[in-house]
Parts: C-alpha cells; structure tokens; sequence
C-alpha cells in the first residue's frame, strides 16, 4: 500500500473519529447532574479542546501529509523514499538552505518526511543566514548545500531537488569506485560532446529517418549527456582505445562501445574476447550500417549473439510518424527491463540469439509482431530481404562463461547507438534503458533505481497508433458525429 | 426586434467596449518609481554630520557651506563623492534579509562579527536626528554583510556595496 493512501486513511480515520464525537455530542446528555452549569460548560469547552489537540497530535505523529499540488511539489519522490528506506547505516545530513528560498523550504519539508522514514538519515536543517560559523565549519560556501557524511566518507550537492540528495545518498554508499570506459579509435560516440541536435532536413520536413537523405544536414553529436549522467551517479567515465595493443584495463567495471565506424582488426576482437574472459562486462551499440569483422562476429557468436544486417521497419509501434523509429513498451524478463517505460529506437538493425555452451541470452527489446526488415534506410516495403512480419529482436543481454576456466562475463548489444546520444538520451524512457543496462553489467542491479534528472523541455510524446487513434477520434469521429446529427436533424424536420 | 432596438443594441455594445478600453488593472507602459528602503531615514542631503571607524581607523566629516570637510582622520581626493555615494547606498539600498530578534537569540550571536563591529558609521542630520549602523562580518556566499542599526533588535544582511562604499570613503576608490 502506498505511503499516500496510508497517511489519507490516518486522516480520513481522524476526521471519522471527531465527526463520531460531534455526533454523540449531540445525542448524549451534557448536563452533568451534580455540577453547576458553569462547571460543566467549563468540562465540556476542556474536552473539546483536549479532543481537538489529541487529534492533532494524532495527525503528526502518523505524519499524515497530504500533498494536493499537481507536481507533488512537497513530496519526495519514490526514488528517494526506496534510498532512504534502504539505508542500513547511520548517514548524517546537514542541509544549509535559505529560508526564503521557496525550493529550498519545500526541500527541508520532503527531507523531513524520509527522516521520519528511517532512523539512519539523520537530518539537520540548518538556515544558512542564521548560522554562518556553522556553515563555514561545513566548508559550506554557497546557499542550498547538503553536506552528508557517513563512516568518515563525505558527500557535498547544492540543490533544492530530493532526487540530487538521494544520488549523493547513491554516492556516499558507494563502496568501490565503478569506472565506465569508454571505447575511443573506431570513430565512436565522443563522451566529451554535448551536441545533441542530430537529424536530416529534407526538402519538405524534419525527419530523423530516410525520408529526408536527399538534403542531409549532419550535426556532430556525442553522448555527452549519458557521461554527464553517469558522473551525477557518482561513477567515473574515461576513454580506452584498444588501438594502444594494451589489454583493456582491469578497473574498468564496463566497457561501452557506442557506434564504432572503422572495423576492429582481428587483434582488436581479441584483446575484447580476453577481456570477456577475466570476467569483463561490455555494452556494444552497433549502428545498422556498419559491417562487422568476421574476428568480432566470432567473438559475439561465442556470446550467443548474431548481428544481423538490415534495418527494422515496425508499422505498428513507433515514435511519431517514422516507422523505422521503433517504440518498444514491452521488454524481456530480465533485472534490466525491470519498470522500464517506454523507449526508441531510431534505426535499429536486428538481432538474433544463438545457443552457446554456458552461455544465457535474453531479448532485451523486441519490435511489434508487424514488423519487418529493409536492407537499406531508402528501402521499402518490397524489399527481397523484407520475410515475413515478425517481432525482432532489438537489444539482448547475454551472461555466463566463454570457457572452463574463464570468468562470468556480462553483455549488452544493441543494434542500434542513437538512442544514447545526446539527442535521444533524455527522452522517454532511454535514459533509464541505458542505466539500468550499465548497473547490471557493474553488477549494481541491486542497487535502488534513481537517476539524475535531465533537462528537456516538457514534452508529450506518442507512438504512431496513438497518433491514429488520436486522429480518427478528433478529425474523423468527432466532426463526422456532428454532420450525422445535423443530417438528421435536418431530415426530421423536412 | 425593431431598428430602434438594434440601434439601441449596438450603442450600448460600443458603450461597452469603450468603457472596457478605458478602464482596467493594467497600467501604462513604465517602470514602477523607484522608492528607498534602506535603513537610513535622514535624507542624504540633510546629513551634517558623519562618523565612520574601523578598528584601525576613524574620520569625522562635517558638512559646512562650502561642501565636505574633513575634521578627523586622513582622506584621499575625492572623499566627498565618496560619502555622498555611500550616505545615498544607506538610503536606497535596504535588506536582503532581515533576522529576528527571536532569531538571532536562538543561536550565537558572535558569529556575525558585530561584536565589536569591524566598520561603524554614525550619521546626524539636522535637529538632533541621528542614525548609526554597525557592519559584521559577511554572509556564506561571501556577498552580504551582516548590520545591526543602533536602537533596533533584528540583524539586517545588507548588500555587499553597501558596506564596501563605507569602506572606501577614506581611501581611494
């Protein structure tokens, strides 16, 4: 049961309970017969009162808050309740706000609610104008500062958010240093760009599919954004480049690899396969125009991964009018896909399980069962290698052991890398596809599901069958009802 | 409805909407005229007399017939400008933040530096009118001063300017 509807029924339970003695007020006797009038006005003014303090106190002591804004402007967010209901150790926190400050003073009250949640978040609220001996013993120089410390670790965030407090929560417990790495020498994704506004301009429209090849304006953009997110998550982010010939190194928790352009060389593949055997965890997003190496093709294959060429083409579900912008709201059981909500695809090739000895594989993401395969971005419908409508597979997970002796390796491919850039990265459910997917494979899937908040403009975003129901509703519908009636009508009174 | 009603209808539609043009909360173009509400009451043209000491140092200005003049202490060329602009920044520029008396009695009260002040001012105006204001030490971010006006409970955080422009009513700019 939701915290809300238990503090609505400690409140409706209350109001019950006054209304129930405003009723017996009325229908029992409240002249006491051995007392004076005035004496029992008096008693009966003093219950009263007694009774409306008692449920008062009722009230907090049961912290019966009831956020009535639109935003839950005053509520912490799930997240930050599973973080704090989570904590095991005592965590100290010491927020320096300015009281007029409307944000910080709705922080100080959410911060309040997940003290009374668990015991171990210890809070101090502390106006910073008021205090500022204290602040600068804090270290504190800036207004709106959280300092939380914990077993000698300490964890700074200037913010009037309860998510950014539960992300340096994330931080604070953290335990070892979980560093992403990030390939770099095949003209990968660039972590240290922030572009993000990548799309063809066609000679009528805006498009991100093949409609608009003819006239192309090709922005450079990166995956900045999920770099930026990753450091907000306390986990470190630095590049590798396996053209080096050194081994990948061994603190990295993860490998990504993000739309390489130039193939691996057979040295490359194999630098990747030994990493995979000392128990490495990598994610490989692989664009659909992009031709793999047979030395790479043989290492995923051990993996039980097939990249299959071509591009999918799902009529039914996609992102506003591009159907090879797959929509996927329906994921594979697996710790990754756990509450994800809606994500695209912008171009994604197919992919195919295959059995490999110790090896499990799981569909992460997987197309409408109308969807279908062009071999090129301009290809149609009547395309040869088109076969027949059936869901593929988009992104898997694979997990197990390339050898007797090897360690348990973990695995994402993806047959496509936009959805992570800058561009895509913040809508709809990417972000949480890409974290969740990265979690996993630095074995945190465990780990309380919070993640930093991107700025993005907000925005209502629909598959193309909502669209259509949209469109059949309000243009066919809705107008068409009104001529029948006024046709009528208008034969009625013929 | 007849002619005379229709005429009588659209008469009263412009009456209407003339009423609604000329009429209504919006004001005109503008910005709102500028008003003080800095601590100092003293109109800065009616000062006589200003007070300004650190902990190292001290200045009496006396306004006489022919502008400024100093009687204690030592000022650079230009002082007057200078005590002009700060008498009209005490004036003009009030509090960014004003903390109680019961405020200020719930925690220590030596950490705003205003025991002893670092920089005193004492202003006296015509007929026996006089004002004086302590500046402490600065707030968190380093941006504010922390100021006690004689005669008053509540500490007042006062724009950094403020502060600085008393600062620098000796020396040069």
């Amino acid at each position: 049961m939701s915290a809300e509807v238990i503090n609505i029924g400690w409140f409706v339970g209350v109001i019950a309970a006054l209304a129930l003695l405003y009723a017996a007020g009325l229908k029992l006797p409240i002249q006491i017969r051995s007392a004076s009038r005035a004496v029992t006005a008096v008693l009966v003014v003093g219950g009263a009162i007694a009774v409306a303090i008692l449920a008062n106190i009722a009230l907090f002591r049961h912290d019966a808050a009831l956020d009535l804004t639109r935003e839950k402007a005053f509520t912490p967010s799930a997240e930050s309740r599973a973080m704090v209901s989570a904590l095991k150790e005592p965590v100290d926190v010491a927020y320096f706000y300015q009281k007029q400050n409307l944000g910080a003073r709705a922080l100080a009250t959410m911060l309040r609610q997940l003290e009374r949640q668990n015991a171990n978040f210890r809070l101090q609220l502390i106006d910073a104008d008021q205090n500022p001996a204290l602040a600068s013993s804090f270290g504190v120089r800036i207004y709106n500062s959280a300092v939380l410390s914990a077993g000698g670790r300490r964890v700074e965030v200037v913010t009037t958010d309860d998510r950014e407090v539960a992300l340096a929560l994330l931080r604070l417990m953290r335990r070892r240093e979980v560093v992403i790495c990030f390939a770099a020498g095949h003209g990968e994704y660039d972590i240290d760009n922030f572009e993000f506004h990548t799309h063809f301009e066609g000679a009528q429209s805006h498009s991100h599919d093949a409609s608009g090849l003819a006239i192309v304006q090709m922005e450079q953009h990166g995956i900045g954004r999920l770099r930026r997110a990753l450091e907000k998550l306390g986990l470190g982010a630095r590049k590798i480049s396996f053209a080096t010939g050194q081994p990948i190194p061994d603190d990295c928790a993860v490998v990504v690899e993000a739309n390489p352009r130039t193939r691996y060389s057979p040295g490359e593949s194999e630098m990747l396969r030994s990493y995979f055997e000392r128990g490495g965890a990598a994610m490989l997003l692989i664009e659909p125009d992009y031709v793999l190496d047979d030395s790479i093709a043989a290492v995923l294959a051990r993996m039980g991964v097939k990249v299959n060429s071509g591009v999918i083409v799902d009529p039914k579900d996609h992102y506003f009018t591009d159907e090879q912008m797959i929509a996927v709201s329906r994921y594979g059981n697996h710790p990754v896909t756990r509450g994800l909500a809606l994500s695209f695809y912008p171009g994604a090739r197919p992919l195919e399980t295959i059995t490999a000895p110790g090896v499990r594989v799981v569909p992460l993401a997987v197309s409408s069962a109308e969807s279908y395969v062009i071999s090129d971005r301009l290809g149609g419908r009547a395309d040869p290698e088109a076969g027949p409508p059936t869901g593929r597979i988009i992104a898997v997970a694979s997990e197990g052991r390339i050898g007797e002796s090897a360690k348990p390796f973990r695995l994402i491919v993806a047959g496509d890398a936009d959805f992570v850039s800058n561009s895509f990265f913040p809508y709809l459910g990417n972000s949480d596809v890409v974290l969740a997917g990265l979690a996993w494979l630095a074995r945190e899937e465990r780990a309380p599901t919070v993640k930093p908040p991107v700025e993005v403009l907000p925005t209502v975003s629909l598959t193309g069958e909502q669209m259509r129901g949209i469109f059949i509703v309000t243009v066919l519908l809705m107008p068409g009802l009104i001529a029948v009636a006024g046709g009528a009508m208008w034969w009625r009174r013929r | 409805m007849s002619r005379l009603g229709w005429a009588a209808a659209a008469l009263a539609a412009v009456a209407f909407l003339t009423a609604l043009a000329f009429t209504g909360g919006r004001g005109g173009p503008g910005l709102a005229p500028f008003t003080s509400n800095g601590l100092l009451t003293i109109p800065a043209g009616a000062v006589r007399v200003v007070d300004v000491s650190t902990r190292e140092r001290q200045w009496l200005f006396v306004r006489g017939e022919g502008g400024w003049q100093i009687r204690r202490g030592k000022a650079e060329a230009g002082f007057e400008e200078r005590l002009e602009a700060a008498l009209t920044l005490l004036r003009n520029s009030g509090p960014e933040r004003i903390l109680t008396a019961a405020e200020v009695a719930s925690v220590d009260a030596g950490q705003f530096g205003l025991d002893p002040p670092a920089l005193r001012v004492v202003v006296r105006g015509g007929e026996a009118s006089s004002f004086a204001i302590s500046f402490g030490a600065t707030n968190v971010l380093g941006l504010s001063h922390y100021a006690r006006a004689d005669g008053r409970s509540e500490i007042v955080l006062l724009p950094g300017f403020v502060a600085e422009a008393w600062e620098a009513v000796g020396g040069m700019p």
